[in-house]
Order: structure tokens, then C-alpha cells, then sequence
């Protein structure tokens, strides 16, 4: 396993703020580097020594980059289409566009995923893998390529399954080096989708819609206090989407909360955005400090408002598909 | 090494039919696609290094295990080795000894673990200090130092230019043209227009 005088070529790159990871191919071995500042450190996977390579799809994330770009494009539409000042359409929209263009990029480049590559003596993470039909690929290129150094895995598996409750434990396989150990563990327990997740999910979105709708009631007349509470109920609504997230299971569970988390942040910045540039009209136009609540009041409740609506009904219809779907774990 | 593939999201067990097929499949605990690759390593695990015991009195033993039949002899000193002890590098068989006597001082290149990129460290050194405005002072100078005494120094195994350190050779040069500028003006400029 040579280093020098051989040619590498990169497989798979990404970069942190921090430094980079990068993932180099040899002749002979896999070559895995990671930069920190200004250390660079290897670790090298001979090609006849990797035992697999597992790729698994991260669904949280993928909820994370549909439900952020379908935030981002509702902001951005209140921002460009309801406001009919042009220095605020600009302060909003030329923000929103950027996160709106680099969401786009980041769903059309497809859904994230883990990589692990385990040989006899360590599993490791290969980060510079983040995207699933990156994975996929380098799978796909270098599985020949470690064929070639180790032999093709053959198996021959028996027409049905040797009795025994649990069949995948029981499957045998004879390839081309020796047998499979004898004593292997049996598989860890399904992860059953309960239904008091979707019961939860029901009702954490129907708030949302209840709240979202309140917000564009309130169109001035309705005092300050109230709009504050509501606000308050929001946040506490999606900061409870969190943490059931967090103590339950299941996709549709780690969906949501990726959804609630890019609500609160993209309604943050949607929500100082939108505060900056009615002072900044104010200090403009020169407007008295009690026009300006009074402007605050009369249109804060409205466009986020008909994000968050939006977000309810969005989150409704997808508990109802998933109450719909059968839970193969049933 | 690990006799059964689990789902890294739920910790299911991959079922072996989903081994290197090439459709679609998802984890039954989780739902999630799953592509799993295995090879015959997998299978062959610690057991194809596992050192085979003396069982006649004419084989020769392992220089480091005596109850170990000897596989090979090592390339650099000629000890006899087991399974256990007979480390490839670079095609090469090598016992531990040589091993060790590689990396401290032939510094074999395929046992590198770890190496410190200078020319990162200079560019470092240069940027971020300026923030603070009269750090670079100190640093340029750090950082001119880096660069000459490293300017033939592999930075890495993998294909790498000098641009770094051009780039930060100039901009130490330039942080050093101002601070000297400055340091003049101070000098001659400032007690003359106090006259």
C-alpha cells in the first residue's frame, strides 16, 4: 500500500468552516483525508480488506430541506407580492431569493445520507458522503474495483429459511473465504410507529393552522398583549414539536421537527427582517414612534401568519397520508 | 468485526437478501433506503490473520511468539514470522521492529498518519491576526519564518501547489510594508509636524 508515485483520484469532497474531508482513491487502497486547520491527517482502507459498505438515507434531513424550501418560498412571496415598498421588497426579498436559490440547489442535489466502512478491525464514518446519489455512486464504482482484490461475495442462499422464528437470523451464506461465524446476534427489534405520534402530530399541526389563522385575524384591532400570547403559543407549540421529536421514533416524527425547526429560524429571520426595514421606513419617513407600533401591530400578525397557516395544512396533510399508509411494522 | 449489518438510523438488522442487491431497498424497521455493499472480508473477519500453533518439534517459530508456527520470513532482517506479526507495507513483509524503525526514521510515506501543512499555517498566520491590527507585528514575521523554512517541505501525500505559500509570503511582506511605513512616520513625520 504505496502512497507516493501513485496517482489518487478524489472520489467525494466537502468542505466545513473548520477544514475538509476527502475521500481519494489509489491502485490498491481507499484513501480517507481529513484537514483541520493546517494538520492533515489519513487513514487508508486496503481495498482486499474493506468488509462493507452501508449507505442509509437520513430522512429527518430531507423533511428538513422540503419543508425549509417551502418556508422560505412563502416568506419570499409575502415579501415581494404583499409589501408595496420597494426599499423593503429589497431588504426581504434579496435575502429570501439567496436562501431560496441555495434551498433549491440543496433538494435538487437529492436527499442526505450516513456511510459507514467497516473492515476487521474498525467502523468508520466516511464523511465527505453526505448525499444519497453520491453514495451510491462511489459504491457503485468501487465495488468492482474491491471484487477485483478480494473475490466476489457468492451466496447461496437455501430456497426457504431454516425454521426459527425470525428468518433473517437463520439465512446462511458461503462465499469465497471462510464461513460465516456461527454465533451471530439476532437482529434488534423492529421500530414500531406508534400511533400516539400521529395522535401528537395531529394536533401539534392543527395548532399551528389555529394559530396561523389568529395571526391573520388580527389585523390591528386586536391589542398587543393578545398578539404576544399568540406568538408565545406558536413558540411553545414548535418548541414541543421538538422535543416529542427527540423522545419519540419514528420518520415522520423526525420530519416534523425538522419542519418546526426551519419554521422558528426562517420566521426569525423573516420576522428581524421585517422589524429592520419598518424602523428603517420609519426613521425615513420620519414617523412617530407611536405610528410605528401602530404599524407593527396592523401587519405583523398577517404574512406570518399565512406562513404558518400554510404550514399547518401542509403538516395535516401529510399526518393524514401517513395515518393512511400502512405501518409495515403491523 | 461485526457479524451483522444494522440500520444506522433505527438499528435493525439488514436482512441478508438486501446484501449487494441492486434494486431499492428499505430498512423494515425505519423505512429509510438502504444500499449495503459486502465483500469477502466481511465474512473471512480476524480469522485469516489468526497465527497457527507449533505441532512438531522440527518447525521453525515466530522470533516473537515462540508457540507460533512461522508463515514468512521478514524482508529487512530476515526474523521468522507468523501470521500475527507479518505486517504488509508497500508489498513489503516486515516484523514490528522494522515496522517501528520505518516510521521513526525512514518515515515511510503508507504509514503516515498525520501531517502538518505549513503553508496552511502561514496563511493563518497572516489573515486572521489582522483583525486585530497589531498582531501581524508578530505574526508576519512567524509566518515569513514558516514559509522559508518550509518551501521544499512536502505538505502532503496527496498533489498539492505552492500557491499558499505565495500567497502568504506576499501578504506578510505587504503587513510588514505597512507596520515599517507606519513605524516611519512615526519617526520622521510626527516630531516634525509637532515642531
Amino acid at each position: 500500500m504505496s502512497t507516493q508515485g501513485i496517482g489518487y483520484s478524489r472520489m467525494a469532497k466537502r468542505r466545513t468552516p473548520a477544514g475538509s474531508s476527502d475521500l481519494w482513491l489509489s491502485a490498491d487502497h481507499l484513501l480517507l483525508v481529513q484537514r483541520h486547520w493546517w494538520t492533515e491527517s489519513y487513514l487508508r482502507f486496503r481495498l482486499s480488506e474493506i468488509g462493507s459498505i452501508l449507505i442509509v438515507e437520513r430522512p429527518s434531513w430531507r423533511g428538513l430541506q422540503a419543508v425549509g424550501l417551502a418556508a422560505t418560498a412563502i416568506l419570499w412571496a409575502v415579501a415581494i407580492f404583499v409589501s408595496n415598498d420597494l426599499a423593503r421588497k429589497i431588504l426581504l426579498g434579496f435575502p429570501l431569493s439567496l436562501a431560496l436559490v441555495w434551498q433549491a440547489i440543496d433538494l435538487f442535489r437529492g436527499a442526505y445520507c450516513r456511510v459507514e466502512l467497516a473492515t476487521a478491525v474498525s467502523t468508520v464514518r466516511l464523511a465527505p458522503l453526505r448525499r444519497m446519489r453520491a453514495a451510491v455512486r462511489f459504491a457503485d464504482r468501487i465495488t468492482p474495483l474491491i471484487e477485483e482484490a478480494q473475490g466476489r461475495l457468492a451466496p447461496e442462499l437455501p430456497a426457504t429459511p431454516p425454521s426459527g422464528e425470525d428468518s433473517d437470523a437463520a439465512w446462511t451464506l458461503s462465499g469465497t473465504g471462510a464461513a460465516m461465524p456461527a454465533a451471530v446476534p439476532p437482529p434488534l427489534p423492529a421500530v414500531r410507529r406508534g400511533k400516539r405520534g400521529i395522535v401528537v402530530q395531529t394536533i401539534l399541526f392543527g395548532s399551528t393552522l389555529a394559530l396561523g389563522a389568529i395571526l391573520v385575524g388580527m389585523r390591528g384591532e386586536w391589542p398587543s398583549q393578545l398578539i404576544s400570547i399568540v406568538w408565545m403559543g406558536l413558540l411553545l407549540t414548535i418548541i414541543l414539536g421538538v422535543m416529542v421529536t427527540l423522545t419519540g421514533k419514528g420518520a415522520w416524527l423526525r420530519t416534523m421537527a425538522a419542519g418546526a425547526a426551519a419554521v422558528a429560524i426562517f420566521t426569525g429571520i423573516g420576522s428581524f427582517a421585517f422589524f429592520v426595514s419598518v424602523i428603517a421606513e420609519g426613521a425615513r419617513n420620519k414617523t412617530s414612534q407611536a405610528q410605528m407600533q401602530s404599524q407593527l401591530r396592523q401587519t405583523n400578525g398577517e404574512k406570518p401568519g399565512s406562513a404558518f397557516a400554510a404550514i399547518g395544512i401542509g403538516g395535516l396533510a401529510l399526518t393524514l397520508a401517513a395515518r393512511r399508509r400502512p405501518d409495515p411494522a403491523d | 468485526m461485526v457479524s451483522a449489518l444494522n440500520c444506522l438510523n433505527c438499528g435493525h438488522a439488514v436482512p441478508r437478501d438486501y446484501w449487494n442487491d441492486r434494486e431499492e431497498t428499505t430498512c423494515r424497521g425505519c423505512r429509510d433506503r438502504v444500499v449495503v455493499r459486502v465483500f469477502p472480508a466481511f465474512q473471512r473477519g480476524l480469522e485469516a490473520v489468526a497465527p497457527s500453533r507449533l505441532e512438531a518439534d522440527g518447525e521453525s517459530s515466530c522470533f516473537y511468539h515462540a508457540a507460533n508456527r512461522a508463515a514468512i520470513a521478514c524482508d529487512d532482517c530476515g526474523r521468522f514470522l507468523c501470521t500475527l506479526c507479518d505486517l504488509d507495507v508497500d508489498g513489503r513483509h516486515l516484523c514490528p521492529g522494522c515496522l517501528q524503525r520505518g516510521v521513526h526514521v525512514d518515515k515511510a510515506a503508507s504509514l503516515e498518519g498525520k501531517r502538518t501543512q505549513f503553508d496552511s499555517l502561514a496563511l493563518h498566520l497572516v489573515t486572521w491576526p489582522i483583525i486585530t491590527f497589531w498582531l501581524p507585528l508578530f505574526t508576519a514575521p512567524a509566518a515569513l519564518y514558516f514559509i522559508i523554512r518550509h518551501w521544499n517541505t512536502p505538505m502532503s501525500i496527496l498533489p498539492r501547489t505552492r500557491a499558499r505559500l505565495w500567497i502568504a509570503a506576499l501578504l506578510a511582506l505587504v503587513e510588514l510594508g505597512i507596520f515599517a511605513t507606519a513605524i516611519a512616520i512615526l519617526i520622521w513625520y510626527v516630531p516634525q509636524a509637532a515642531n
